[in-house]
């Protein structure tokens, strides 16, 4: 009976993990002890079989409605996302640099509830964007060239992004964010979460004018539901 | 951010990479397929930065709407047992019909995470490093849940 670090060495070699030295060491052992090397080779057919099994999906056709989505044209596609793409397809419709806040007149369509939700929610405020959709305010400060400008999370059941919008013309747009998967466990940001934000960091440190607004300043900005 | 045209075109890609873990997950080509319909709308929806590296994040996206789609099935069982009502099929497996049930029906019995292991680095080739980045767990752990897997299959298919 083979001990379990036999089975991590067997492992660790059909994975190619093991460092050639190892791997010399290992196939003499393997020469050398029948009952390593029979299950070795068990092993390594069961792998076989294993990627034989999971290729069996590659030949089933795709369901209609996977074929549809990822085939369509973006113009072609109308369902109720049509908000959401319409906020992709203008941030990509502008450069990676404008995404950073260079000025730029495309204006971001953003959703009704985050129009809302911007507009009126004070910082520090949850609510909730839709079902599955948690929102908060961290900051409102004003931009280098007057505007008003909010600094956000969003978060869904797997996606945390954080972002800075700014109103221009009476309308919010989108001028930086940063985006995270979350991990099983993770549950709602704090206004002080602070991973991944070198876009909001950046776009930060070139247009925020002064400290951030205290909760009076922004009263007047906002109104509260 | 990607341009939705190159997201899709990404998914395409790795469409066949992203089926196989999501069969993993599920266990039946189904299942996985819906899965796979779920990241493609959750995706397309959120957008993706240009510069995360594309498949570790399709396949962590995938294993968080699994988790919930878990999770929401147990509650709807849950519901269902409290109202007296029957929860769903409750399915005693058949006897595998030939090698390929024999080895699904193997890996069912594997934990989820082994079987999703057993997917990334047996059958997809990735490095204990990259399979651990992707399942959020340490590289040590990649090493020895994967030796047990590959222990347990063979028994279960001797």
């Amino acid at each position: 009976m083979l001990e379990e670090k036999d089975y991590e060495l067997i492992s660790q070699s059909l994975d190619g993990q093991l460092s050639p030295e190892q791997d010399a060491a290992f196939k003499k052992r393997l020469l050398q002890e029948p009952e390593l090397n029979r299950e070795y080779q068990n092993l390594k057919a069961n792998d076989d079989k294993l990627k034989k099994a999971f290729a069996t999906i590659d030949d089933k056709p795709l369901p209609q409605g996977l074929d549809k989505l990822l085939n369509d044209t973006p113009q072609q596609k109308k369902s109720s996302n049509i908000r959401y793409l319409a906020m992709a397809a203008s941030v990509l419709a502008v450069s990676v640099l404008s995404y950073f806040g260079i000025q730029n007149d495309n204006s971001m369509a953003m959703s009704p509830a985050l129009t809302a939700a911007l507009n009126n929610t004070p910082s520090m405020t949850p609510v909730q964007l839709d079902d599955d959709t948690q929102f908060i305010v961290n900051q409102t400060f004003r931009h280098k060239d007057g505007f008003i400008c909010r600094v956000y999370m969003t978060q869904d059941t797997s996606i945390r992004a954080r972002s800075v919008a700014c109103k221009k013309k009476q309308k919010w747009q989108l001028e930086a964010g940063e985006q995270s998967v979350l991990s099983q466990d993770e549950h709602f940001v704090t206004a002080s979460d602070q991973d991944a934000n070198a876009n909001v960091d950046h776009y930060l440190s070139l247009y925020k004018q002064g400290e951030q607004l205290t909760a009076e300043q922004e009263a007047s900005y906002i109104k509260a539901p | 951010m990607l341009a939705i045209v190159e997201l899709k075109s990404l998914l395409v890609k790795e469409l066949p990479r992203i089926r196989r873990f999501a069969l993993s997950l599920t266990g039946n080509a189904n299942d996985a397929d819906d899965l796979v319909q779920s990241l493609a709308e959750r995706m397309l929806h959120k957008g993706m930065k240009s510069d995360v590296p594309a498949v570790p994040w399709f396949l962590k996206v995938c294993k968080n709407l699994w988790i919930d789609e878990v999770r929401a099935r147990d509650s709807r069982d849950k519901l269902h047992s409290e109202s007296g009502e029957a929860p769903g099929k409750e399915t005693t497996s058949p006897a595998p019909s030939n090698e390929l049930d024999q080895i699904f029906q193997a890996m069912n019995q594997l934990t989820e995470e082994q079987r999703q292991l057993v997917e990334l680095v047996i059958v997809e080739g990735f490095s204990y490093a990259e399979a651990a980045e992707v399942l959020d767990i340490p590289v040590g752990t990649v090493m020895s849940r994967v030796a047990r897997a590959r222990a347990k299959l063979a028994e279960l298919l001797s």
